[in-house]
């Protein structure tokens, strides 16, 4: 992997403390999501809400408000 | 990003493995079982038919620990995953029981002679139920643990696997998926269009409305809502559209087809016409989202057998869903390069998926459902070749357009030459028996010497000789098939209790025209491909 590559991912999204990515709390987030589909199916993946932007992200991605998230939260 | 691919492997994390592990665990028992010289029948049950009380109470009584094993069976899996992927055991365990009982009450009404008359099956009665009890009272938190629409409908579809011959995916799937990527590509365009150009809403608003209508529904929505970086209440807004279109067409889908579809096999003489194959294939293009398409296809195969089941599973999930990685990924690149240079995210996430998205967004539950198609094409292909079907002499054949009882005497029967070698006459066991499958030739060869009793036992010996339809498909894809029926029971009652239609049109209509474009030019299009273009391959399907 590449310098720049690995220093986005240790700021990616994936790693920020805002994220949220407990299934349960991703679809409370989303009203209906229950109907026809899930938070816990493989088609989510490993996306998650980012509460600040109020966007739908993946653990790719990076921004200026990336807070890193604790060790073992 | 989410707790699964924080904590490694999501082998155990997600729905869609455990699918896998249930699936191929029943399969495993049901063969095992056979294999053992015993079946899983006694344990896999659903009610059967009734008209009065009293047969109701004797069938409940008769089946009690059948319907047991398989609330036990089920729920030990349901729960010890759901646990496993975090959620609340109690919580998950008392709605559990509640959909179950809930499930048999609605088998039960569906047996009723009654509900027969009126042409409702199990599917659109659990639908009905559930979305009349839903719209009253919402379900509280609590419940919701249980309403696992997806995880119900994709163990269904992998233990439909092992009722879908390899041979039938491999002849029908390549002309599924040229269908299905005709059909998906000019929905999302025409949606994509709608939306962007005619009502002038966001390009990725756009995508998640496309997606939704051309691909997987709610699912796809949302794997490419992550890909494009879509607006949370995009994605709200794409799942309310979504759900709201997908249950519409259950009805509107359901009603159409069985007018369309000619009662009792008969054949088709009117210019509206279609065969159960047509059907199937023509919801698997035009319904928004598995469970909902199960829902129709399910309820046709109550009067039609499997061909619309079959149909719908090669269109929908291997000609459309297992794509959704390619649309995220393209659409991604598509986001970046053009869509996001028109706005300004300022400090909002930057970046975009890489090609590993494919296989990351891939249902891993039609992994499954490939799996279990291969290991019961294998065994069907290995019939023992000393297997020598037997018939009494007096006795009842079952057929699927008639039962008949007989009474036979073969004590001087004349066996034709040529055979004698392979049929006989056991005296002892008031049977006669033939080694080998018989053909219809050799049935007509014993026929010609037989009065009319004997014809109908050597009609029973010609079915019993057929090791798959008298062993495998009655002692081990029987019982799964009944299984199969129980999970998408309990998915379609989980759409109807978890749908509040209420709650769901808070959107404004422009996305709704949008996706309402969509849908007119979708199901036109695909009765069209379906019935004119490719109905040969539909109508052969079975």
């Amino acid at each position: 992997m590449s310098a720049p590559r690995s220093r986005a991912r240790e700021r990616g999204c994936e790693r920020c403390a805002y994220l949220v990515r407990d299934a349960a709390e991703f679809e409370a987030a989303l009203p209906g999501i229950l109907i026809l589909s899930s938070g816990q199916g493989e088609s989510r993946g490993d996306q998650g809400l980012c509460p600040i932007h109020q966007r739908l992200v993946t653990r790719e991605m990076t921004c200026g408000r990336f807070e890193r998230r604790a060790m073992g939260e | 990003m989410n707790e699964r691919s924080s904590k490694g492997s999501n082998l155990l994390r997600t729905e869609d493995y455990w699918a896998i592990w249930l699936g191929m665990l029943v399969i495993a028992l049901s063969v095992g079982f056979f294999w053992a010289g015993s079946t899983l029948k006694p344990w896999a049950v659903t009610p059967g038919t009734w008209s009065d009380p009293s047969q109701l109470t004797s069938d409940l009584a008769e089946h009690f620990f059948g319907f047991l094993s398989v609330f036990l069976g089920f729920g030990l899996v349901f729960a010890i995953s759901m646990r496993i992927m975090g959620r609340n055991l109690g919580e998950f365990l008392l709605g559990y029981t509640i959909l179950f009982l809930g499930s048999l009450a609605i088998l039960y009404l569906a047996g009723w002679s009654e509900m027969e008359r009126l042409d409702l099956g199990a599917p659109l009665l659990a639908l009905l139920i559930g979305l009349v009890i839903g719209n009253i009272k919402a379900a509280p938190e609590w419940f919701k643990t249980s309403l696992r629409t997806e995880y119900y409908i994709k163990t269904g579809i992998v233990l439909l696997g092992a009722t879908l011959p390899l041979t039938l995916i491999a002849e029908a799937g390549p002309i599924a998926f040229v269908q299905a990527t005709i059909v998906s590509i000019t929905t999302w365009l025409v949606i994509y269009l709608a939306a962007t150009r005619i009502f002038a809403l966001d390009p990725r608003f756009g995508a998640v409305l496309g997606t939704g209508g051309a691909v997987c529904g709610v699912s796809g929505s949302i794997a490419v809502g992550g890909a494009v970086k879509a607006d949370k209440d995009h994605i709200a807004i794409g799942i309310a559209v979504v759900s709201i279109w997908a249950i519409a067409m259950i009805f509107a889908l359901t009603f159409l087809t069985k007018w369309m579809i000619p009662a009792g096999g008969a054949a088709m003489t009117e210019w509206y016409h279609i065969s159960p194959g047509e059907a199937g294939a023509w919801v698997g293009t035009s319904e928004y989202a598995d469970a909902a398409g199960f829902a129709v296809v399910a309820e046709l195969a109550s009067d039609h057998g499997d061909a619309p089941i079959h149909a719908f599973t090669l269109m929908k999930v291997i000609g459309r869903d297992i794509w959704i990685g390619i649309w995220a990924f393209v659409l991604s690149i598509v986001s970046v390069t053009f869509w996001e240079r028109g706005s300004q995210t300022g400090e909002g996430p930057q970046g975009r998926v890489g090609i590993s998205v494919v296989w990351e967004r891939f249902p891993k539950f039609v992994l499954g459902f490939f799996a279990a198609s291969v290991v019961m094409s294998l065994i069907a292909a290995s019939p023992p070749d000393d297997y020598v079907g037997r018939a009494p002499v007096s006795g009842t054949f079952k057929s699927k357009a008639q039962t008949h009882e007989y009474y036979a005497d073969f004590s001087d029967f004349q066996i034709p030459a040529a055979l004698a070698d392979r049929f006989a006459y056991q005296a002892a066991e008031d049977a006669i028996s033939f080694e080998g499958k018989m053909s219809l030739e050799e049935l007509n060869a014993l026929a010609a010497h037989a009065d009319e009793e004997q014809t109908w036992a050597l009609k029973n010996l010609h079915a019993k000789s057929d090791w798959f339809e008298s062993e495998l498909e009655a002692l081990v894809i029987g019982p799964i098939k009944k299984l199969r029926s129980w999970a998408f029971v309990l998915c379609f009652l989980c759409i109807g209790l978890s749908t509040r239609f209420k709650e769901l049109a808070t959107f404004g209509l422009k996305p709704f025209w949008a996706f309402t474009i969509g849908v007119l030019v979708n199901v036109p299009l695909g009765y069209v491909l379906t019935t004119k273009v490719f109905a040969d391959y539909w109508r052969a399907l079975q």
